[in-house]
């Protein structure tokens, strides 16, 4: 496997002995099951882990396609997606730059700003959805006090408002991550570059547009597409929050498969949803190692 | 000039006031991040020793009640299998870190430091497998996990887990052993040592630190998890800790002080070691996206 | 101790050559210096001989033994690396023993020459010090430490000096010189830096772009330089060249600022041994003379900066195109103003010519011969 560079007569074998475990695993676990879910795709497969009659049809994704319910799912998804990229990114940018600067008490600011990261999904998922209880929930007994707010939501039994609801859950979740990327990425802006505007007469808001900003552009490309395939992917929230409901508000791609599968048995257009899935995913990962890979900018 | 004078004093009581009103700003932000951030954790500890009558009040009381009853945290213990899915969890999450930090070192020591073919491939398999959405593996790996018998039983949950973390330990330490100078293990090899001496005197006791982590990091990865042990596991007694939390949840009432109590204790240790590891982790997850 | 010998090694990366045939034949007890720009070869070449390279062809002889294809351990060689490679977890006396625990050595073995080591670097106080809790100097000398408890065949080191400041290099330059010299043991020495491998080497070789381009003991390369990169790489200010051409009719070589007079049989053979009539002359800075009236073997240009060192001043003149440098003492620089015009002298032994097209040194070896039989016979 070595070309050549191997120092020690032990290096002509130990990549691959090292590699092959790993490499195993990935092409037994991931990526033969992977290719078989492509297969099932294009059978008339019901329940899922029971065999199929037909072999090769089209029939799923022609089904798949043309379903409304699917077009809504992946405008779910996408909204879910969008939603939380903002939210998270505006947060965490916030929480960046305020924990950025020197003040007493930063370290355990810092702290609790990282807590929603740890907490385990469904205990978020449980917390919140106590939270926005319509009746005796906390969310909306803050709301009641605000002024010239009419009847407050039902939150997740609402169509209106359980996206919007389950979006704010994953903000929360994931913001902490943001914010720590981005101020990681602050703390590698030279400082001089700040001093040099400030001296060239440049205002606060200016110095951020001028050279914060630009100085993240990699780092938040980052963060924005990290965001956006972990949103993609999120079935906790939606599945024990909403169960995609109410009236498929709430359905996106990953529960539409789970319940296509698993409560409705017809595994084969489940797993021609997940080849949907699959080519969404990995366009933005293509786009995240092409980010990633780009040579740094002087 | 006394203009002038009037002028530039007017100009520094302005420019007190604006450095006053921004300190007062940047400590009310500061104060409101904190606040979203902590809140939910805090009314789950409220919640969770609130006596069962004063949940269903309105409006709810924002402070402990007097009368806080800790009674939870024992009883479900006793009324609840949450000792017995702790115990689950523990063993799972246990042994995935072990396994995908093992065999993730291993592939990640030759990703590092050696060059040879299908480097590049290797590298783009790991990351992808770490990018998908879960039910794209979870769901035809059921399929496969059926027919080999291993549904309904941890060890087929732990090796569904390997199945993605190997290659997140991987990821995480080839950032870790890339810090490592090259250099102390040219020295060792010319000292003497043979490869996997070095490997095992030099390289990986300077690297216990990233060992530990990335331990760290698949156990509480495996902790949290939840699609996969919905889809593999039905047995009651097979549950891990988020699916026992999760079947808490009942169809019209749901006893939220008790589901509280079990969150926070399953929130502590998963809480406890993502402080812990928490700048190492943005160096992981986003390696070769920010430098330093 | 050993000898070492290359032979045709190369080494070729995927993106370039690094490394180009090279022929190097290295004595008992020698202190080699392999100098040259950074991307000249000559840290790939110590390490091919280290065996952390494989050369892609080639031979390398350590002692009697080939050693292509032998693992770095087993070829007994020791090797200071740029930044020491100390290992972080281990304490000084980890560091220095750790070939020898390697190796098996008998403890009260070990202990002997780690006390001996510690003492001839003065090491002895900090043994139970971690590497992070030492300061540079210290630092390089552990290293050094754990190369010579080896007591091997060959020492590498890969600029062992440069993260040194400036001042406690001069002092480690003199500490390794007098070490190499009581052990004996056969050195390989790289650096990018002329005056380590002037004052350090016994045989310094100069290469550039994977090539070697002399072999030569310092003073020699200093004064024989075999090519124009070597003559400009070696010395600072490095040597002036200075186009020119041949007057066979008048009996001289001119240039932009050069008038020297040579006999004509000096003058023919100079201009067959050059590919074509104009060539580069060269000479030290030093080597020039202030001139009132005329020489044989005039420079002149104007003054267009002077640097005062203190002990010297080096003036660059122009002419024409043509620019050179001269080192004064400080006495006479007065005499070289910004813009005067001066005239320079250089004894015309200390002149070297080299071929225009290949920068190859030009060596007309009866130069002085011709010289002082034409100043006899010159009525």
């Amino acid at each position: 496997m070595p070309k050549s560079d191997y120092a020690d007569s032990q290096d002509r074998w130990l990549p691959a002995v090292m590699l092959w475990p790993m490499l195993g695993a990935i092409a037994v676990l991931v990526i033969a099951p992977l290719l078989w879910g492509l297969r099932i795709s294009f059978t008339d497969s019901k329940m899922i882990g029971l065999g199929f009659n037909i072999a090769l049809t089209l029939k799923n994704y022609n089904a798949v396609l043309t379903d409304p319910d699917t077009w809504n799912a992946i405008y779910v998804t996408v909204i879910f997606s969008l939603g939380t990229v903002i939210g998270s990114v505006t947060l965490g940018m916030t929480a960046a730059i305020v924990l950025d600067r020197e003040f007493i008490g930063r370290g355990i600011a810092r702290m609790l700003i990282i807590l929603p990261w740890a907490v385990p999904h469904v205990v978020a998922a449980l917390v919140w959805q106590w939270m926005y209880n319509p009746d005796f929930g906390v969310v909306n007994y803050a709301l009641a006090l605000a002024p010239f707010f009419g009847e407050t939501p039902k939150w997740l039994s609402d169509p209106d408002f359980a996206l919007l609801a389950i979006i704010i859950v994953n903000v929360w979740k994931t913001y902490p991550f943001a914010a720590l990327v981005l101020l990681a990425g602050l703390q590698t802006i030279s400082d001089d570059l700040y001093e040099a505007a400030a001296i060239d007469g440049a205002s606060p808001v200016r110095r951020f547009f001028d050279i914060t900003l630009p100085g993240l552009r990699r780092v938040m490309a980052i963060v924005v597409l990290l965001l956006l395939i972990w949103s993609f992917g999120n079935f906790v929230f939606i599945f024990l929050m909403t169960q995609g409901g109410p009236a498929g508000a709430t359905n996106a791609l990953v529960v539409h498969i789970y319940f296509e599968a698993f409560r409705f048995f017809r595994a084969g257009s489940a797993f021609a949803m997940g080849a949907l899935l699959l080519g969404m995913s990995i366009v933005l990962t293509l786009i995240y190692i092409a980010v990633t890979r780009e040579p740094e900018h002087a | 000039m006394r203009r002038r004078d009037e002028t530039l004093a007017v100009d520094q009581i302005v420019r007190r006031i604006s450095i006053a009103a921004g300190r007062l700003a940047l400590g009310g932000l500061i104060l409101l991040l904190c606040s979203v951030a902590i809140f939910p954790f805090y009314w789950m500890v409220v919640t969770s020793i609130r006596p069962s009558a004063q949940l269903f009040e309105f409006p709810p009381k924002l402070l402990p009640s007097a009368d806080s009853v800790f009674s939870p945290y024992v009883t479900l213990f006793e009324t609840s299998g949450l000792g017995r899915w702790l115990l689950n969890s523990a063993a799972v999450s246990l042994t995935t870190g072990l396994v995908a930090t093992f065999f993730g070192a291993m592939a990640a020591y030759a990703l590092s430091r050696f060059r040879f073919r299908g480097r590049r491939t290797s590298e783009m398999m790991l990351l992808l497998t770490q990018m998908f959405p879960a039910i794209l593996l979870a769901l035809p790996m059921y399929v496969v996990f059926a027919r080999l018998n291993l549904l309904d039983s941890l060890a087929g949950l732990t090796l569904a887990y390997l199945a993605f973390l190997i290659p997140v330990a991987a990821a995480l330490l080839k950032a870790f052993f890339d810090a490592i100078p090259v250099e102390l293990e040219e020295a060792s090899l010319i000292d003497g040592a043979s490869r996997l001496g070095t490997l095992f005197r030099i390289t990986l006791p300077l690297s216990l630190p990233g060992l530990a982590s990335t331990y760290m990091f698949c156990f509480i990865i495996s902790w949290d998890e939840f699609l996969f042990a919905r889809m593999f596991i039905r047995q009651p007694e097979n549950w891990t800790v988020s699916l026992g939390l999760a079947s808490f949840k009942g169809e019209f009432v749901t006893p939220w002080d008790q589901v509280m109590a079990a969150a926070a204790i399953v929130t502590l240790p998963a809480a406890l070691i993502f402080l812990a590891l928490q700048s190492y982790l943005v160096r992981g997850l986003t390696a070769g996206g920010v430098k330093g | 101790m050993a000898t070492a010998l290359l032979e045709k090694v190369t080494k070729r990366f995927p993106d370039h050559l690094a490394v180009d045939q090279i022929d190097l034949n290295i004595a008992e007890g020698e202190f080699l210096v392999l100098v040259g720009p950074s991307g000249c070869g000559k840290s790939t070449t110590l390490r091919m001989i280290a065996g952390l390279e494989r050369a892609t062809s080639g031979n390398i002889w350590i002692g009697n033994e080939l050693v292509n294809l032998v693992s770095p351990r087993d070829r007994d060689i020791a090797m200071v690396f740029q930044n020491y490679a100390l290992y972080p977890h281990m304490t000084v006396l980890g560091n220095l023993s750790y070939a020898l625990r390697l190796r098996g050595v008998r403890l009260v073995e070990i202990e002997r020459r780690v006390k001996q080591a510690a003492a001839a670097l003065d090491l002895s106080e900090l043994l139970r010090r971690r590497p992070a809790q030492l300061s540079g100097g210290q630092r390089q000398r552990v290293a050094l430490g754990r190369a010579i408890i080896r007591q091997p065949k060959l020492f590498l080191m890969d600029e062992p000096l440069s993260n040194l400041d400036a001042k406690l290099r001069v002092q480690t330059r003199a500490e390794i010189t007098r070490l190499q010299r009581e052990i004996g043991v056969t050195t390989i020495y790289v650096t990018h830096d002329q005056t380590e491998a002037m004052t350090m080497g016994s045989q310094i070789v100069v290469m550039n772009e994977g090539r070697i381009q002399q072999v030569d003991a310092p003073r020699q390369l200093y004064h024989h330089p075999a090519n124009t990169f070597v003559a400009q790489f070696v010395g600072t200010p490095p040597m002036n060249l200075l186009n020119c051409h041949i007057d066979l009719d008048g009996g001289m070589l001119r240039g932009d600022g050069v008038r020297v007079s040579f006999p004509v049989p000096l003058l023919t053979a100079l201009a067959s041994a050059s590919t074509d009539r104009p060539l580069l002359v060269g000479f030290r800075p030093e080597d020039a003379a202030l001139l009132n009236g005329s020489s044989e073997c005039e420079f002149e240009g104007s003054v267009i900066a002077a640097e005062e060192l203190g002990h010297e001043t080096l003036v660059t003149l122009e002419n024409g195109e043509q620019r050179f440098i001269v080192r004064l003492a400080p006495a006479l620089a007065d005499r070289a103003q910004l813009g005067d015009r001066v005239l320079f002298a250089v004894d015309p032994e200390k002149l070297r010519f080299f071929d225009t097209q290949t920068g190859a040194a030009i060596s007309v070896f009866d130069i002085s011969d011709q010289l002082s039989h034409f100043r006899e016979t010159r009525p």
